[in-house]
């Protein structure tokens, strides 16, 4: 059985020419024995969004917050905006919008407050573009923070993380615990404010099938290790689940990037990260393999098969 | 310098509690004095004699219980931020964490001298009012112990900092500023007046206390604003 590795990921990353907004090599966060995030290395390209999809744990957070300079690192290095993380100063920080999953504004902030504390803090400012998000997101500026909803409270994270135009925008499980509408109306106002600029966004979520609708690439995480690193329509299109039933004695015939290989009595399931036709021809003339056939795979199934194939 | 005010003003917005407590604390000696005094004065006395006496007194009372303050303000500065998450929100903000540092000090800069201020000018209002020696009070205001009062407050409020600076609770930050103030007293009253000053008495006033007093203050918030400076976590 075998996994993605990092070499391979690096060689699917844009090419060279396309200039690179976020660019990790071998970045590595450990507290104690416990490793977090494990020798990440990926490249993302300016304009381009990324999802990265993993359970509670994976690193996701971990890695974003590295991303944005709040959080040293252990080894391994990485440059956003073309600035080495370590450097990363208030003029940096001016190009970069950070919706966190949990939002810590200042509970006795009323919206206007919190907006005009913000807006004099960032000196690229857009007063159009916040009172365009504030009230998209119908959002009353003389409520108090304190008396906003969860969604609420994380689409005004999202007006202010917007209203300075970044450049490159981490959105750190922005709609956990939201409902289906308000995480609507969320990714929504990501969609018109990223559509409008070249922006380069790092979505982290647990709902697939957000990522799935908004990412470009998709990077899937495991306990810190990063298993794969691929655009989303390869993901879905690569990778098979082939169906077969075995009568034969001996271990059935492997196949070449498999992910997750497991079996039902006679029948077996693999799922192959690469998938191509000859596969099917080469197994069908394998003795003892019978009524081959191939299946479509969901992003989450993919994701489960990741997963459960690395246990 | 538009960042270090917006950021001082937020400090203002996020303490308001700490400063209605600091109002309460300043306030209510001055009102216990005036009440006593004017409940049991001497019947020759005039009432502008009763009240320049509570003012007096009172004000020697409201210094010292400001002290306190100053040790919870320290402690809540940065480990309050901390614990309550809102440094997240901070930090994303594109300022250096020097200018938000500095914006913090600047803050509790003005509350202390404010404090200060105004106790004095209580007590001096109060001496302006008879003009005339009404005991310990009276010492108290014409003394250097009045310094010396705000530096021990100085040396509280650069403990608890730098406490704050390191751990994530205000309260175990106040506390770990208190043990070491305290023992900083200790060395004082112990080991100085012993090997510098043979004669020297606690109930005197004395310049040295401060001479020493000061450059810990100074050295534990500077120890605090590096600190808070380089970690990197929020």
């Amino acid at each position: 059985m075998s996994t993605v590795t990092q070499t391979e990921t690096i060689a699917m990353s844009p090419k060279p020419m396309v200039p690179i907004d976020v660019e990790i090599n071998g970045l590595t966060k450990a507290y104690g024995d416990t490793i977090v995030v494990d020798n990440l290395s990926l490249s993302i390209a300016k304009g381009s969004f990324l999802g990265l999809i993993g359970a509670n744990g994976a690193g996701k957070s971990t890695t974003l917050k590295m991303l944005a300079g709040m959080l040293e690192t252990t080894r391994g290095s990485a440059s956003v905006l073309g600035t080495p993380i370590e450097q990363l100063g208030p003029k940096e920080l001016a190009r970069i919008g950070y919706v966190p999953d949990s939002h810590q504004i200042y509970r006795w902030m009323t919206i206007h407050e919190a907006v005009w504390f913000c807006r004099r803090l960032n000196p690229n400012w857009n007063d159009n573009q916040c009172a365009e998000l504030l009230k998209l997101f119908r959002l009353d500026e003389k409520k108090k923070v304190k008396s906003l909803s969860k969604g609420m409270l994380a689409k005004l994270g999202l007006a202010l993380a917007l209203s300075h135009e970044p450049d490159l925008l981490f959105l750190d499980e922005p709609m956990s615990g939201l409902d289906p509408i308000a995480s609507e109306e969320f990714l929504d106002g990501v969609l018109k404010t990223v559509s409008q600029r070249d922006c380069t966004v790092i979505l982290s979520s647990h709902s697939i099938d957000d990522v799935q609708r908004m990412s470009d690439s998709i990077c899937l995480l495991h306990e810190g290790k990063m298993l794969a690193h691929r655009q989303t329509e390869n993901i879905l299109h690569d990778t098979k689940c082939i169906r077969f039933v075995y009568d034969g004695n001996a271990e059935p015939p492997t196949l070449p990037s498999t992910i997750r290989s497991r079996n039902d009595e006679r029948e077996w399931l693999i799922t192959v990260e690469k998938f191509s036709p000859l596969m099917l021809e080469k197994l069908a003339s394998s003795p003892g393999v019978s009524c081959v056939s191939v299946e479509d795979m969901t992003l989450e199934e993919v994701y489960k098969d990741y997963v459960r194939g690395q246990s | 310098m538009n960042e270090i005010l917006t950021l001082t003003w937020k400090e203002y917005r996020n303490n308001i509690h700490l400063l209605v407590f600091a109002i309460s604390v300043l306030a209510l000696p001055i009102i216990w004095a005036t009440s006593i005094t004017l409940l049991n004065a001497r019947p020759e006395a005039t009432y502008a004699d009763m009240l320049a006496a509570g003012m007096m007194f009172g004000s020697v009372g409201s210094i010292i219980f400001s002290q306190f303050v100053m040790l919870c303000l320290g402690g809540h500065l940065i480990a309050g931020e901390r614990g309550g998450r809102t440094f997240e929100f901070l930090f994303l903000q594109p300022v250096s964490r020097r200018t938000i540092a500095l914006s913090k000090l600047l803050f509790a800069f003005v509350w202390s001298v404010a404090t200060w201020l105004l106790v004095g000018f209580i007590a001096f209002c109060g001496y302006m009012l008879t003009n005339q020696d009404n005991g310990p009070a009276f010492d108290f205001v014409n003394s250097s112990f009045f310094v010396e009062v705000a530096v021990v407050g100085l040396l509280l409020f650069a403990t608890s900092w730098f406490a704050s600076s390191m751990l994530n609770n205000s309260v175990v930050s106040m506390c770990a500023g208190a043990f070491a103030s305290t023992c900083v007293f200790i060395f004082l009253l112990l080991v100085v007046r012993d090997r510098f000053e043979p004669t020297f008495s606690f109930y005197e006033y004395d310049w040295t206390r401060i001479l020493i007093m000061f450059p810990i203050s100074v050295t534990a918030i500077v120890a605090g604003l590096v600190r808070f400076i380089k970690r990197k976590s929020p």
